[in-house]
């Protein structure tokens, strides 16, 4: 969420399934809803009958395609070179929604006359590989404020930077690079554009690419233009993959953040004070109410509320961290690992590397509830499993039956259930697991007077254990956070900034806030009524923030706090208070529209929507003369920046670059590939493949049977009947190219190996015309590998692990390959 | 620590479900040789709960028939307001899922150069994992690191990683983060990253 973040304040799906129906028009982009999501379908059809228009960009003519009012085929992984011509349309044509952006976009804000674009470089480029961000900004007034141009056609405006930026994406260049036939660019751009609201829908077909960030900021950019942010039938839908990944994200199971999206610590915040200045007021409210949940009554002012406890990351380097962990343990940087509820061995991108790295191991600890390939990745075909040294030690995982907890949907949903049978054998829920090992670990370091073990032996771990486990509602009941004065639940995530710092705590930093409150557990709500008919389902559950179901919801009014559209009034104004099905979201709920805290929309540093996305901080004004005392002061709140907004790492705009591997030279510019991608750390396994040995492109995906990896699926025999094998979809003219029929084994090898699969040889596959040639594209489903009660070749031996450079996403779904011939 | 060993379910069983209704006792009628035969529904006896679906994000559902502590159907449920009673062949799957063989039930341990797994109690699985992290931890911890010439504090247990998970419950996520963190793992992520 890399991209949605920067341009709104916060990411995340914007509105939820239900509220598709609204929609007049859907872009379908980078996700196969009817095949990966198929119970989200069911609301795109319900807009389609309603009258809604059906868009499917893909490059495959895939099972939604099949219901698509239009199907537009895409080279994999040149989406922002088509996206980038839709814009040209709007701006060109001033299609865009002029009083929307006006109001709640940078339109108007004037960029610093030294922001350059020149042969695919942003000014500041280094050379090396990453950008100096100076000349990404916005012209300042004395106060630190934007300066804001009169008119849209100041040249100096964010508008016309926009303008001037798309202006050499014509239709026919981008069909050039795109393989999308120039008919059907024009009609997807005229569908979309002239029915409003239209919503977009992605996944991973748009993220797993080196680009991927600046291709989900395109969506931004359209919908902002568009006016299609915050209304019921707007927004953007990224419909995301396994049960629980909205939840594991939103509780920072990642290396750059803590749970609630604040922001990690690292080496060049050495003290509290250094670190709210950084990351201003808001992030270090959060951080301190997180403190309090960690360390209760040992996280004091004086200690900085227990700062140091928490590791600091390296301030060198980026977000990502999956390949790096392999390339890392290659490297002999570990000596244990945990992996829970993930197989790497089917899913890392070019698996010889996560092979080779588990068995430099001394110890692996896996809890799963199937045998899968990474639980028993030494019994691999091509090991000897007495060359492996890597103990692993196998913890049985209780099932979602079988366990109390809640799970956020990807429209933000924070679901309950109850668990409703007992765990088969001896398997017990992972959150037991970590409280058996955690529990010992304090035990062992009872005695130790090192200040580095204070973070374990103070950690707050005093769950109430029931007969079945730790009880569950009282992690909750953490997680959502108290009033310390009072000692009651908190009702909302603003508590955290209304109260004194440590006068609250939230082990979320006050995003689940208001899922459990002494009024009860709304997790476990279940009153489907929809008293507007628009979707909303207010008492269904619990949806973060503070039960807001569409976000930026400010924004589907007008100023005065004016539905734009009678039909969708979600939230209003009537004259006295904000009323509406839905729970307004940004702007104060206690204030008039036309005040400074009523008219907010957004939430990132300018709170406005950012067409364009450079670094901004908003600094407080009438800042005190006073000297903060070392290390925490209190007094830093009133000098500390409000909010800040670092920008994104390969640039304040979109523009097309090539995937690292490609058929073809850039159209567009000399530079081929996005400049900031990282270079190659294990040159033994991460080799790049040339098109004139690998002229196709091969492309990944999923199958509705078989989920994922296949760690569960593919040990359930009815989805095994369903989808006993694995295949690659090739075009009639490759496969007579090839000189195989279907059923025939294929050879599809790249730099990094090769794997054989049956082939299907199909018309949903059709050779694409780019720069004058036509190109074939292979496609493959992933989820296979060597057990399981089915079993098949992994197509991650052979992809790519180059990666994208902000968010760590490999570029699985554009690789260069061959096919040839399978011998068996 | 009576937790850990094989526990007395069926108490906690019916308390969960307490709510929960008994089924009726329908029967189907099939025609056989010109006799109308009645058969009692498979869910005939069983108690209904809530379950949520376990496979995309939707989030979907379940209609969860029990009987004699055993999943025995799982259908979409009716007041779920996205799948509105549908179900995906995967949610359908979500008994066989549970109630699977293929299932791991005990605690194992591949020990170095090994070809088989062995069964090991969890308590000593979890002292040895304990112990494990505890060598580590002491052997590859950061303390601190010079930053343009300033000695800062930073924590890091360099020889750990940790990866995982977006299968797991919110309140295990959240304990998951919070340990990690706790022991200074700095390397870690999961599949919401690829």
């Amino acid at each position: 969420m890399a991209s949605l973040a920067p341009s709104f304040g916060s990411g995340a799906m914007t509105n939820n399934f239900n509220d598709m129906k609204n929609a007049n028009v859907i872009l379908i982009a980078g996700n196969n809803t009817a095949e990966c999501h198929p119970l989200a379908m069911r609301w795109v059809l319900k807009a389609q009958k309603n009258g809604a228009k059906i868009i499917v960009v893909d490059p495959r003519f895939n099972r939604t395609a099949k219901v698509a009012d239009i199907y537009a085929p895409v080279r994999p992984g040149t989406d922002i070179a088509y996206l980038s011509a839709i814009a040209k349309y709007i701006l060109d044509n001033k299609l865009y929604d002029e009083t929307y952006i006006r109001e709640n976009t940078n339109a108007l804000y004037k960029v610093n006359p030294d922001f350059k674009f020149q042969d695919g470089l942003f000014s500041g480029f280094d050379g090396e590989g990453s950008y100096n961000k100076d000349s990404w900004t916005y012209q300042l007034d004395s106060d630190g404020l934007p300066i804001q141009a009169d008119s849209l056609d100041d040249p100096d405006c964010v508008l016309m930077k926009l303008k001037g930026h798309f202006k050499d994406y014509t239709f026919k260049k981008a069909s050039e690079i795109t393989g999308m036939p120039v008919d059907k660019m024009k009609l997807v751009a005229e569908t979309f554009v002239n029915n409003r609201p239209g919503t977009i829908l992605y996944a991973l077909g748009m993220t797993q690419k080196s680009v991927g960030t600046q291709g989900i900021r395109m969506y931004a950019i359209i919908q902002l233009l568009l006016g299609n942010m915050g209304m019921p039938g707007g927004g953007i839908n990224a419909n995301r993959g396994e049960p629980n990944v909205q939840g594991s994200t939103d509780l920072a199971l990642m290396a750059h953040i803590l749970p609630g999206y604040i922001p990690i610590p690292t080496d060049a915040h050495p003290t509290l004070n250094d670190y709210i200045n950084t990351v201003g007021i808001s992030n270090g409210k959060k951080l301190i109410s997180l403190l309090k949940a960690w360390y209760g009554d040992k996280a004091t002012p004086e200690n900085e509320y227990g700062y140091h406890r928490i590791p600091k990351r390296d301030s060198g380097i980026s977000d990502a961290t999956y390949v790096p962990i392999f390339e890392k343990m290659n490297q002999d940087a570990y000596k244990m690992g945990f992996i829970f509820g993930q197989n790497p061995v089917v899913s890392t991108p070019t698996l010889d590397m996560a092979l080779a790295g588990l068995s430099k191991l001394e110890l692996l600890v896996v809890s799963e509830a199937f045998e899968t390939e990474t639980t028993s990745f030494w019994l691999h075909p091509d090991f000897n499993s007495k060359d492996i040294q890597t103990e692993v030690i196998l913890l049985p995982a209780a099932v979602a039956f079988e366990k109390d907890g809640t799970m956020t949907n990807s429209s933000r949903w924070i679901q309950g259930k109850k668990a409703v049978v007992a765990p088969k054998g001896e398997s017990m829920p992972d959150g037991d697991m970590i409280y058996e090992i955690m529990k010992r670990l304090k035990k062992s370091y009872a005695n130790s007077n090192d200040s580095k073990d204070k973070a374990i032996l103070e950690l707050t771990w005093d769950y109430p254990v029931l007969d079945h486990g730790i009880d569950i509602e009282s992690v909750l009941k953490e997680m959502n956070g108290y009033n310390l004065k009072t000692g009651k639940l908190l009702n909302s995530g603003s508590e955290i900034q209304s109260l004194k710092p440590g006068e609250s705590s939230s082990g979320v930093g006050g995003l689940y806030t208001g899922v459990i409150t002494e009024e009860g557990n709304h997790s476990l709500r279940r009153d489907n009524d929809d008293p507007s008919g628009l979707g909303v389902h207010p008492n269904w559950t619990f949806s973060w923030p503070d039960n807001t179901r569409v976000l930026w919801n400010r924004g589907s009014t007008d100023k005065n706090g004016k539905p734009r559209d009678k039909d969708r009034a979600i939230v209003s104004w009537n004259g006295n208070r904000w009323v509406g099905p839905d729970v307004l979201h940004i702007a104060a709920k206690d204030k008039a529209p036309n005040t400074p805290e009523g008219s907010k929309v957004f939430s990132n540093a300018e709170g406005k929507g950012a067409l364009f996305r450079g670094p901004f901080t908003m600094p407080q004004q009438n800042i005190p003369d006073v000297t903060l005392k070392s290390g925490y002061d209190p007094n830093v709140f009133k000098v500390a920046l409000i909010s800040n907004e670092g920008g994104i790492g390969d640039g304040p705009l979109p523009a097309h670059y090539e995937p690292l591997e490609s058929p073809v030279k850039n159209p567009m510019f000399s530079q081929q590939s996005n400049p900031t991608a990282a270079p190659v750390e294990l040159p033994e396994f991460q080799k790049y493949g040339k098109a004139k040995d690998y002229p196709y492109v091969l492309t990944t995906y999923m199958v509705t049977e078989q989920f994922l990896s296949g760690g569960v699926t593919r040990n359930t025999p009815q989805l095994n009947e369903l989808m006993p094998s694995n295949f690659a979809e090739i075009s009639k003219s490759l496969a007579k190219k090839a000189g195989v029929k279907s059923g025939d084994p294929v050879k599809i090898s790249t730099a990094r190996g090769d794997v054989t699969v049956s082939a299907m040889v199909t018309d949903r596959m059709q050779p694409l015309k780019v720069d004058g040639r036509e190109v074939e594209v292979v496609g493959v489903p992933w989820g296979w590998g060597f057990r399981g009660l089915v079993q098949g070749e992994s197509v991650n031996q052979v992809t790519n692990s180059g990666y994208e450079p902000n968010t760590g996403t490999p570029e699985y779904k554009a690789c260069a390959c061959n096919v040839t011939k399978g011998g068996k | 620590m009576p937790k850990l060993t094989r526990r007395s379910f069926m108490k906690f069983t019916a308390a969960s479900i307490a709510a929960a209704a008994l089924a009726d006792k329908k029967r189907v009628h099939a025609e056989k040789d010109d006799v109308d035969r009645a058969f009692p529904l498979m869910t005939a006896g069983a108690t209904t709960a809530y379950g949520l679906c376990h496979f995309c994000s939707v989030g979907c559902g379940i209609e969860v028939k029990i009987k004699d502590n055993k999943v025995i159907s799982t259908e979409g449920h009716p007041d779920h307001p996205i799948n509105e009673g549908a179900l995906c062949p995967k949610g359908r799957s979500m008994k066989e899922m549970t109630n699977s063989d293929e299932r791991v039930t005990h605690p194992l341990i591949r020990k170095p150069g090994s070809d088989k797994w062995e069964p090991i109690s969890w308590e000593d699985a979890f002292d040895k994992i304990a112990s494990k992290v505890k060598d580590v931890r002491e052997e590859t911890f950061t303390k601190t690191v010079d930053i343009d010439g300033e000695e800062v504090r930073v924590n890091r247990t360099e020889g750990i990683f940790s990866l995982g998970s977006a299968e797991i419950d919110n309140e295990e996520a959240y304990l998951y983060t919070k340990f990690n963190r706790a022991l200074g793992i700095h390397n870690f992520t999961h599949q919401a990253e690829i």
